[in-house]
């Protein structure tokens, strides 16, 4: 296997369909050869690797829909060279267990730390975390503890408070709200500016429950991720929720950032200044008709489709999500907008149907 | 809106809403149910196939249907609303529709009970159902609930359009003003907090995320009603198929998956099949079924293709992994899948087959889940059926159906396991209204009729003999008449009585009589075409009458129906008589010479008890069944002595029925068979003895005969009738039979006092019975 090439580009966001391409065949070819389902996937469809020379190419690569990996296990390659297993947060109650290996985890991380540094995140500075996530110490295995962990390592770190603490009575993680709000509010007494880390639902009800407003230190950033997940009711548009943390933390509209990402495909899309999420030269993004399979124009509303190539050990290279999203590009290159989680929520009639699960 | 009677704009005051609805519910409480379904009956009426209504409706649905399957829906909705459908519904679950409109008896239960409506009833319907949510309200308006729907915007069309129906109709606002109705798009209505806390109770179908919703932070007060998410799934084993066709299989389990586009939850999502048939053949077989159904799937939203998309995902590796076929196409997707538990398809005619050893591995599969299972289709030979369906309900399962059926309801079946419409009901006890057996005579004096009329209200009147100076009556309530007419009804109908037969009803009217309104009752509820003539008529009326309309079935005293003679051979079918013994040589002649097929009790009852016993097949002449649970019977010195266990109005205990009664151990030890004997009072006290009829039938050596007693200072026996009977023989005989006149008088004694005449019997003009006995002293 050879390097990965992708991340000695000058930026993450100068795309190269040349060497994105030639990655792509090398990684799935890797697959092809150590995965039987993913040769069968590709067998089946009397296509090869090899075949995939254009960007257009892409569009008839086959790809794995997300919830194979909920369902069934999934691995390249030999368990023994698996040195990180990550677990999706599961939502719907199902969640995929992801395996990396050394080099992928490497990949991970690098690519992180590119693209971050890449969209101006990454700083010298010491800061003060927040982070609305689980305390990566208990929650090892959950993606997006990881993912918090990751992003804090962009920074110098001051202190780091896990909002989401393990209690050994109830023998699960809880959300103290007059915890939080007093932990920002000793921030706000310090000089050292803060980055707010996590599910943004937590931050919105924290924020609801402050009397007063706060005025954390300048250059204090909000990085959010993960989605409003089972608190849809509450969600908030991205520029209202820009808009009501600058009211109440002072913390500046362009340094509040959102990011979508999926633990079972590691790149992540991360907001501009302007609140898009940009696409990186890491990866090569679809939107499909859920009804014809089609490859949707710019602007139309689809299935997100994910591929990348820096992973070996998990054959998620060629994904087709669950999520409904739009592609648009602008002069500053292509950005995602996701809209939402797809599939059948609403009853129809008074059958049961899939996102109703089941409790025995 | 709509709002009890009135169009609104807008919900713009709720609470006044629901104290408006908190004033109509008496009222509506007090309206007769008799007159509520006219109402629902004729709305039906106004649906018919290809009425304005259907034309219109047809337009309005806002479904994702097919236009085919909304014409099927279209057509429902009469049957649903139809007189007899709806009086079904309401007998499986009330058993007697009276219990609705006021107190009344029932079976087994010695107080009075009463059927009350919850007040004012919230319904919260599925969106997209339109039937679902019209019923959901007429189950509401037959138990007379004052009903507040919330329906969904996309529905609000057709169901104005049903209101309109309704208004149209129901001019004299039955029930047009007894709901109100109000559309919303998604989630929850803003005012919807105030009708939850606001109402007596709330009907909910649906999600499980609404019920659940719903159901948080209700009063205790507010009794809730949910109809969460079901799932249903299909059975096959191997020996089914041996015995069945497979492409008739095939066809029925497609309807039970392809019916309302799998949204229903009656649909099979998931189908147990047996792992020694072969997966690719019944595939095959099954696919060109679902291929085939008639009605083509209907429009499928973008969220709902990503559903089928994941499934055939999963198929795809279950292919790959374990060697699964499946089959997947526009119309339909059939999946087989690795593990047994019970999954929800992705609907939109996706079915999901897990294969099975044995009837273990499905109760291991279905048995966690018993909240959500709803119906079976069970495709298993009848060797296998007790077994499957025993266990398979004991995991959870609430309805079982053949295969090909699942969508298809018999009237008054419980739904989810319960009987929906008497969770729509308080049921209301009276205790006071108990009878005290032990201590209660009974009697038949006006005062007595008089107390039961002001107590009762409703009810009917019969006279029960006594003097002209001292009269006699019986009082009956409505509810206890209406008991007696169904149960006749329903023994009648056992006999054979149906909707094809003309009954000409021949027993004596007015009078304050008894049998003629009671049968005239019993075969209301039959759906028969009566002829009510009465039992006065000539025999020419009569006969006329038969021929003009091929009347086939004629109700009436053995003696009426006698008399008609030859004129009616071959053309009266059945006959059903009572108020007469009827003797075996009558019963032979109408059998055999007026070639009568079916000669049948019309049931052993008095004025006074009212039905006491009933025929069927297996009786022989004058056996009977007891109606058991209207009665108890003892046998005293040979004598049948009754206690009614329903009769609250005019109490009827350890009465004596004048009948000599013999008990027959021969039938079911479930049921009380008897026979007639005669009347225990069938003796004549003359020439200072006493002499049964008995003897002297045996005597005469026939049944046939009637005894006229002329001179009151020296008596003379007149023995009328047909059998050829010298009058030294009878005395010789009556003599050995009567030990009482044997040791009073001698032959030589009765000869010139008793004589034997070969003549016709004399019927009495007025009630029309041939008396056996005609005292003229």
């Amino acid at each position: 296997m050879k390097g990965f090439e992708l991340l000695s580009s000058q930026n993450s966001f100068v795309k190269d369909d040349n060497i994105f391409l030639a990655s792509f065949r090398e990684t799935a070819q890797f697959h092809y050869n150590n995965n039987a389902f993913i040769k069968f996937l590709w067998d089946k469809n009397a296509i090869n690797p090899k075949d995939i020379n254009s960007v257009q190419d892409l569009e008839s690569a086959p790809y794995t829909l997300v919830n194979i990996f909920k369902d069934f296990e999934q691995i390249t390659g030999p368990y023994s060279e698996i040195v990180l297993t990550l677990g999706s947060s599961g939502t719907s109650g199902q969640r995929s267990l992801i395996h990396l290996n050394l080099e992928s985890l490497d990949n991970v991380k690098k690519m992180a730390y590119k693209i971050h540094k890449d969209v101006k995140i990454v700083d010298d500075q010491k800061y003060n975390y927040l982070c609305f996530t689980y305390d990566p110490k208990i929650a090892n295995d959950v993606g997006t503890a990881f993912t918090d962990e990751l992003l804090t390592s962009f920074t110098q770190k001051n202190e780091v408070y896990y909002a989401l603490e393990f209690d050994n009575k109830k023998n699960d993680f809880t959300f103290d709200v007059n915890k939080v709000i007093q932990k920002l509010k000793d921030y706000a007494q310090e000089d050292i500016p803060v980055r707010i880390l996590g599910f943004p639902a937590f931050l919105y009800k924290t924020i609801c429950e402050m009397k007063e407003s706060l005025i954390l230190p300048e250059n204090s950033w909000v990085q959010t991720g993960g989605g409003w997940k089972t608190e849809q009711n509450l969600m908030l548009d991205k520029f209202k929720f820009r808009d009501l943390v600058y009211k109440k933390l002072n913390i500046l509209p362009q340094n509040n950032r959102d990011m979508f990402g999926m633990v079972e495909h590691g790149v992540p899309y991360l907001d501009c200044e302007q609140g898009k999420m940009r696409i990186p030269n890491f990866s090569r993004v679809l939107i499909r008709d859920p009804k014809t399979l089609k490859v949707l124009k710019d602007g139309e509303k689809g299935i997100l489709q994910l591929i990348c190539t820096y992973n070996t050990s998990y054959p998620a290279f060629n994904l087709l999500t669950t999520d409904w999203a739009v592609k648009n590009k602008d002069d500053s290159g292509e950005y995602i907008e996701i809209l939402g989680r797809g599939g059948v929520n609403k009853n129809k009639g008074c059958a049961l149907k899939a996102l109703e699960v089941m409790r025995a | 809106m709509y709002c009890f009677g009135r169009w609104d704009k807008d919900l713009s005051n709720p609470i006044s809403i629901c104290e408006r609805a908190h004033e109509l519910k008496n009222e509506y409480r007090r309206q007769d149910i008799e007159r509520i379904i006219d109402v629902l009956d004729k709305v039906g009426d106004s649906w018919s196939y290809n009425s304005n209504n259907y034309q219109q409706a047809h337009k309005f649905l806002e479904t994702s249907f097919d236009s085919k399957m909304n014409c099927y829906m279209l057509d429902v909705l009469p049957l649903l609303l139809n007189k007899s459908s709806l009086r079904k519904r309401l007998q499986a679950e009330f058993k007697d529709l009276n219990l609705l409109d006021d107190f009344g008896v029932v079976p087994e239960y010695s107080g009075e009970v009463y059927y009350k409506s919850h007040g004012v009833l919230l319904h919260i319907t599925a969106s997209n159902v339109v039937l679902g949510a019209v019923d959901s309200l007429i189950m509401g308006l037959i138990t007379k609930n004052i009903c507040i729907l919330k329906i969904d915007a996309s529905m609000q069309n057709f169901i104005k359009l049903f209101i309109d129906s309704i208004i149209q109709i129901d001019k004299d606002k039955v029930l047009a003003d007894k709901f109100a109705f109000f559309s919303w798009k998604g989630g929850e209505h803003p005012c919807e907090q105030i009708f939850k806390k606001n109402v007596n109770a709330i009907i909910a179908w649906g999600g499980e995320s609404s019920v659940k919703s719903l159901k948080k932070d209700l009063p205790l007060a507010v009794k809730f009603i949910e109809h969460g998410p079901k799932i249903s799934f299909q059975v096959i084993t191997n020996k089914f198929l041996e015995e069945n066709n497979i492409e008739v299989v095939a066809k029925k389990l497609a309807t039970d998956i392809c019916m309302w586009d799998q949204h229903a939850c009656a649909n099979s999502q998931n189908l147990f099949l047996q792992d020694d048939i072969d997966k690719e053949w019944f595939l095959d077989n099954l696919a060109k079924a679902m291929d085939r159904f008639d009605i083509p799937l209907g429009a499928v939203s973008s969220d709902e293709a990503l559903e089928k998309l994941k499934e055939k995902a999963r198929s795809e590796f279950l292919e790959f992994k374990d060697n699964l076929p499946y089959r997947y196409e526009q119309k339909f997707f059939i999946s087989f899948d690795e593990t047994l538990h019970l999954r929800s398809s992705a609907l939109n005619r996706h079915l999901i087959i897990k294969s099975f050893k044995s009837l273990v591995d499905i109760v291991s599969a279905i048995d966690k889940y018993d909240y959500y299972l709803q119906t079976c289709g069970l495709g298993v030979s009848n060797e296998e059926y007790p077994l499957y369906r025993f266990e398979l309900t004991s995991a959870g399962v609430k309805r079982i159906t053949q295969i090909g059926q699942m969508l298809n309801s018999v009237e008054g079946s419980s739904h989810d396991g319960r009987f929906s419409l008497l969770e729509l009901t308080e049921v209301v006890c009276d205790e006071s209204s108990w009878v005290d057996y032990k201590h209660c005579t009974h009697s038949f004096s006006k005062e007595t009729v008089n107390e039961s009329i002001i107590r009762n209200k409703k009810g009917i009147v019969y006279g029960t003999g006594g003097t002209t100076g001292n009269p006699k009556y019986v009082f009956y309530s409505n509810n206890e008449f209406q008991r007696i007419s169904k149960t006749l009804a329903n023994s009648y109908y056992d006999l054979g009585l149906n909707n094809n037969d003309r009954v000409l009803n021949l027993f004596m009217a007015g009078n304050l009589w008894s049998s003629f309104s009671a049968i005239q009752y019993a075969l209301d509820d039959l759906n028969v075409v009566q002829f009510p003539l009465g039992g006065n008529a000539s025999k020419e009326q009569i006969i006329k009458l038969i021929d003009d309309f091929n009347i086939n079935t004629l109700f009436g005293i053995p003696s009426n129906v006698l008399e008609l003679g030859k004129s009616i051979k071959g053309k009266v079918k059945k006959v059903f008589y009572a108020g007469e013994k009827l003797t075996q040589k009558q019963f032979d002649y109408l059998k055999n010479e007026l070639l009568i097929e079916d000669i049948f009790s019309a049931g052993y009852a008095s004025v006074d008890v009212g039905p006491i016993g009933y025929q069927t097949r297996d009786c022989k002449l004058n056996e009977h069944y007891l109606f058991d649970n209207m009665l108890d019977l003892k046998v005293i010195d040979g004598e049948g002595v009754v206690t009614s266990k329903f009769r609250k109005a005019m109490p009827i205990v350890d009465y004596s029925t004048g009948d000599l009664i013999e008990l027959i151990n021969d039938s079911d030890r479930s049921k009380t068979k008897f026979k007639i004997l005669g009347r225990k009072d069938q003796t004549i006290f003359i020439w200072s003895s006493r002499i049964k009829f008995v003897e002297i039938a045996a005597a005469y050596g026939a049944e046939d005969f009637q005894i006229q007693i002329e001179n009151e200072v020296n008596p003379v026996m007149n023995i009328f009738g047909m059998n050829q009977v010298s009058s030294e023989v009878f005395i010789e005989r009556l003599l050995n039979n009567c030990a009482d006149l044997r040791e009073t008088h001698d032959a030589e004694y009765l000869k010139n006092r008793i004589k034997i005449s070969k003549q016709e019997l004399k019927a009495n003009k007025r009630t029309g019975k041939t008396p056996k006995l005609i005292d003229l002293r």
